[in-house]
């Protein structure tokens, strides 16, 4: 599904580049579940952002779905991220000035998809994460906790066939974390969504399928669990 | 998608209120000045232009070369349109207009001043005012027919179902009402209150003479459609030279009716502009207004971007293209202008009456218009999209992951682009500063000019009904009575130069100049009356001195003209008569007061030119004794006449009018910009002491004092505004040196003047911008640092 040859990203600082991905090969298949690991600086959240075509790699190629992505234009690239990819943040990014129904139902606007359809899918998402009560709310009257879940139950609206997650439950405390990560779980196995995550926490990546470990911007190990 | 996009656009405006009425609040203001402007130049521009054959109609004007520079002037002797008429098959109407004159209507008893052209009967065939009744055909044609309009009809009849009605003008003409006019619109030359038959002139003043040497009336042709004017002018350019057999040398041409009003001032020949200019100036004023305004929303949508940015991040996280993010900013754009654009309405539909006041019209917003709406629509439209266009493309170039990690804070102080749109703003204003000054200047000057006479206690009666017959008596009356220390009886009164003549010889005047003399008439008295100050000689005294009867007096430029050794006693040839100068007196002021003194001359009892009874009310008298003495003298020798006495010195400041409207208008503007660009300067300041809280908590940790933090806030402000300064001086300097070029008496630009309008701006930006700095200086830094 996913292929990464020799990817690197670096920064020029003066006559000498900082490397942050240095030739980084990486296969993913459909259905896997791999959490990034390794200390800060590794090039974790750099890698996952790569994957998600929010950042460019400097060099090396990548290939999602058989397309071969550092040839597509932007409006082409958008158009594959937008229908296959779902990114969850640590720190939720949700619109502050939109409810919870309207934040939910932002990617869909992007997609093009009809007022009645959209507002099918919006009300299966509130039914499924089970927050029809909090719709109307603004996301500043939610707790952390349920702000992740809308985070996630907006990047999984328009069904992607990969949810890449940078640290999702590092804003929350562990109750609300293994919620998060139960549900993640029971998405990968039941539904079948790839999902990529980073995270700090051995326990958290106890629940992938893989991890893999970065060290100085290069795959350390990649163990299969 | 659109819905989404008005949703959170709502709300981000109510979430920073403050921003929001800064934003809206400028904006409303900039609009509503900018649609002020734009109804007026409107006006200008339908100025006489609504005529169904506005593109046939002419005005014939003369030309004719004196002393070396080619003059242009649009009189023209009466018997110029007949013949045109008659001489050439492409000539379809040929119309004599005659000057607005002052005539006392009487309709059972009741008595109205009203003002009426004289006019041929083709008139209403060439122009487009519609009547409401009669028929246009019989309209002029009949020597006793008036034609009225409806505003007039009500005030003297009461209604305007009036056709057939008689009435009489002057105390003495019986005319019956031939139709009524549809009230003329403001923007046309011929407002009257009445027009009447071209054949009114000979009932008044006996048979038309075919003089081709005098150039006193206005006359207007239409062409057959698809005359060429070239041709046409080439072939009518000698008419007056082959009627006058030689003795006149001016050449005729038609110029377009269409541009006569805003591109009617000649010089030297060639076409100089005229009121064109001063509508192009308002209209660049407007556009600077508004992009001032549209400045203001864009410096604070910009420092308000890092609000925004996180917004930004998310939606291209989640599938937004650059594309969609610019559609969403521009229609919040579009949306603040929409709510800008209702106030603004609102503001103008409020200020207009003043408006109307202060530049003398009487425009109306054409609400129910098609064409306003969509103009009203396509401004807010254009406002939105200028306003909005480089907000949209910088906001929506944030990068995603850069946002989104939180690595985006750069945008804390003033960068670049915000700067370069502050430094535009504060030229402008400051441009706005320096002219208004200078335009001040210039009235002042001109009204600090010597005129020449005294002005106070003059008053002034023009000639109507019994005054010329008794004219004598009532000289004597006002004297005998107390009631004025000098009486001058004129052909005019001081303050219309009303004639002038380049019929002026003297010996010794070389071979074929051509020098056109200002000219007036009086019994005598004159210098005495108008208080002048002789040069040498005396005053015309017809009484003393029985031969003053073809005395003269001339004033100190044409005494230097004709360059005598010793003026007085010297002849002069004017009219046909030879005229002995009897004083030469310092030039007083006729024409405007910023033109330069023409030569002048003012002619004996001979002339028997009389239309004007001058009064020097006697100073040891109070004033309003003495014009009850004098009314009473008037009613008594002119009873059917209303008494009205006109201050010259009241007449006279009405010269200023056009110029003092100009300085109001600029006033108005400069404060207008001056406001707009503080309130975007207030914004920014308030932005950038939020932005730094924590940098000035930190210099307070370390030891900077409140005076230390507030210099340093408002320093980074005053650069760009002493930017400003420097840029404006040479622009204004430009603008207003061209504007006196108009003036032949005008005053120096002085330096002090740019050094008043930069303080003054500096001034005023510092103080917008210091209760943002003190604010931010005397805030507890512990409280900010711990806030991080």
């Amino acid at each position: 599904m996913l292929s990464l040859k020799q990817i690197s990203k670096y920064y020029n600082t003066g006559n000498n580049k900082t490397y942050v991905l240095n030739k980084v090969d990486l296969d993913v298949e459909q259905g896997e579940f791999v959490s990034i690991m390794g200390p800060s600086g590794s090039g974790k959240s750099t890698l996952l952002n790569i994957i998600g075509m929010l950042d460019q790699p400097s060099e090396g190629y990548m290939y999602f779905l058989n397309e071969p992505v550092h040839q597509l234009k932007e409006k082409q690239r958008s158009a594959l991220y937008k229908q296959n990819i779902g990114f969850v943040f640590q720190a939720y990014h949700l619109i502050d000035e939109l409810t919870v129904y309207e934040n939910i139902e932002t990617p869909l606007l992007y997609q093009d998809v009809k007022s009645t359809e959209r507002k099918a899918l919006v009300a299966d998402a509130l039914d499924r994460f089970n927050i029809v009560g909090k719709k109307d709310l603004f996301p500043a009257q939610l707790s952390g906790g349920q702000q992740q879940l809308v985070g996630i139950a907006r990047a999984l609206i328009s069904k992607p066939k990969l949810l890449l997650a940078d640290e999702p439950t590092g804003n929350l405390n562990s109750k609300q974390g293994e919620e998060i990560m139960e549900l993640f779980k029971k998405l990968n196995q039941e539904d079948g969504v790839t999902i990529i995550q980073v995270t700090h926490s051995e326990k958290n990546a106890q629940y992938g399928s893989r991890i893999i470990n970065l060290l100085d911007g290069k795959i350390d190990s990649s163990i299969i669990l | 998608m659109f819905k989404n996009y008005l949703t959170i656009a709502f709300r981000s405006l109510k979430s920073n209120l403050g921003f929001s009425f800064i934003n809206i609040f400028g904006l409303a203001m900039g609009m509503a000045a900018t649609i002020l402007i734009a109804l007026w130049v409107n006006n200008e521009v339908g100025y006489d232009r609504f005529h169904q054959n506005v593109n046939q109609i002419y005005v014939a004007f003369n030309k004719s070369l004196f002393e070396g520079e080619m003059r242009i002037w649009r009189s023209t002797p009466s018997p110029l349109g007949p013949a045109l008429k008659q001489e050439f098959p492409e000539v379809k109407y040929a119309v004599r207009v005659d000057y607005l004159a002052k005539h006392l209507t009487e309709y059972q008893g009741k008595k109205l001043q009203a003002n009426g052209y004289n006019a041929d009967p083709d008139f209403f065939r060439m122009f487009s005012f519609p009547l409401l009744s009669g028929n246009i055909g019989s309209c002029l044609a009949s020597n006793d027919h008036l034609v009225i309009t409806e505003n007039f009809a009500r005030k003297l009849f009461g209604n305007t179902n009036v056709v057939g009605k008689l009435i009489k003008l002057d105390n003495k003409y019986d005319f019956m009402i031939g139709g009524v006019l549809k009230d003329m619109p403001a923007n046309t030359r011929f407002t009257a209150d009445f027009i009447a038959p071209w054949a009114f002139l000979q009932r008044q003043y006996g048979p038309d003479r075919l003089q081709w040497g005098n150039n006193s009336i206005r006359t207007y042709v239409q062409l057959l459609p698809n005359t060429n004017l070239e041709n046409f002018n080439h072939k009518i350019s000698d008419i007056t030279i082959r009627h006058s057999n030689n003795e006149e040398d001016n050449r005729v041409f038609l110029y377009p009716m269409k541009d006569y009003y805003l591109q009617g001032v000649f010089k030297d020949g060639k076409l100089e502009g005229g009121r064109i200019e001063i509508v192009r100036l308002f209209t660049v004023v407007a556009c600077f207004i508004l992009l001032i305004a549209c400045i203001n929303f864009m410096n604070l949508s910009t420092a308000r971007g890092d609000k925004r940015a996180k917004e930004v991040g998310v939606r291209k996280a989640i599938g937004a293209l650059k594309q969609a993010l610019v559609g969403q900013f521009l229609l919040e754009s579009v949306l603040i202008a929409a709510m800008a654009g209702a106030l603004g309405l609102l503001a103008a539909q409020l200020a207009l009456p003043y408006f109307n006041r202060l530049i003398q019209t009487q425009l109306a917003m054409p609400y129910t218009n098609g064409w306003f709406i969509a103009g009203v629509i396509g401004f807010i439209l254009i406002t939105g999209l200028l306003a909005g266009c480089y907000p949209a493309l910088y906001l929506s170039s944030f990068k995603a992951v850069a946002v989104l990690k939180g690595a985006h804070r750069k945008v804390s102080a003033l960068i670049t682009p915000r700067k370069v749109l502050v430094v535009t703003q504060f030229t402008f204003a400051v441009v706005m500063i320096i002219s208004t000054i200078i335009i001040r200047r210039q009235i002042q000057y001109a009204q600090d000019r010597d005129n020449g006479f005294e002005q106070g206690s003059l008053v002034y009666v023009p000639f109507s009904g019994d005054i010329d017959k008794n004219k004598q008596l009532i000289k004597a009356d006002l004297l005998n009575t107390g009631a004025a220390s000098a009486v001058s009886i004129t052909s005019a009164d001081m303050i219309v130069a009303q004639s002038n003549s380049w019929d002026v010889n003297w010996q010794g005047k070389p071979a074929g100049t051509k020098i056109t003399f200002d000219r007036m008439a009086t019994l005598g008295d004159f210098g005495k009356t108008m208080k002048l100050k002789f040069i040498s000689g005396r005053d015309i005294d017809p009484q003393t001195y029985p031969t003053d009867s073809t005395a003269c007096l001339i004033n100190e430029s044409a005494a230097r003209i004709m360059n005598f050794k010793q003026a007085v006693g010297q002849l002069i040839d004017h009219e046909g008569l030879k005229w002995h100068i009897v004083g030469v007196f310092k030039d007083f002021v006729w024409r405007s007061p910023f033109e330069a003194m023409n030569p002048m001359l003012i002619a004996g009892p001979k002339m028997d030119w009389n239309d004007c009874i001058n009064i020097r009310l006697d100073p040891s008298q109070p004033i309003s004794a003495s014009l009850q003495k004098a009314e009473a003298v008037f009613k008594k020798y002119n009873p059917a006449f209303p008494v009205t006495l006109s201050f010259v010195d009241q007449e006279y400041q009405r010269k200023f009018a056009e110029q003092q409207r100009t300085g109001k208008l600029a006033g108005i503007f400069a404060v207008l910009t001056i406001l707009i660009s503080c309130l975007g300067l207030f914004g920014l300041a308030a932005y950038m002491a939020a932005s730094r809280t924590k940098e000035i908590g930190v210099r307070k940790v370390l030891g900077a004092s409140v005076a230390n933090v507030t210099a340093m806030i408002s320093k980074e402000f005053l650069k760009p505004i002493l930017l400003s300064v420097v840029l404006a001086t040479p622009i204004a300097w430009i603008v207003m040196y061209r504007w006196l070029q108009n003036y032949s008496y005008r005053t120096q630009i002085e330096w002090w003047v740019f050094v008043t309008g930069g303080l003054t701006a500096m001034m005023i930006a510092l103080l917008t911008v210091s209760y943002q700095s003190v604010k931010a200086a005397v805030a507890n830094p512990v409280k900010s640092l711990r806030s991080e």
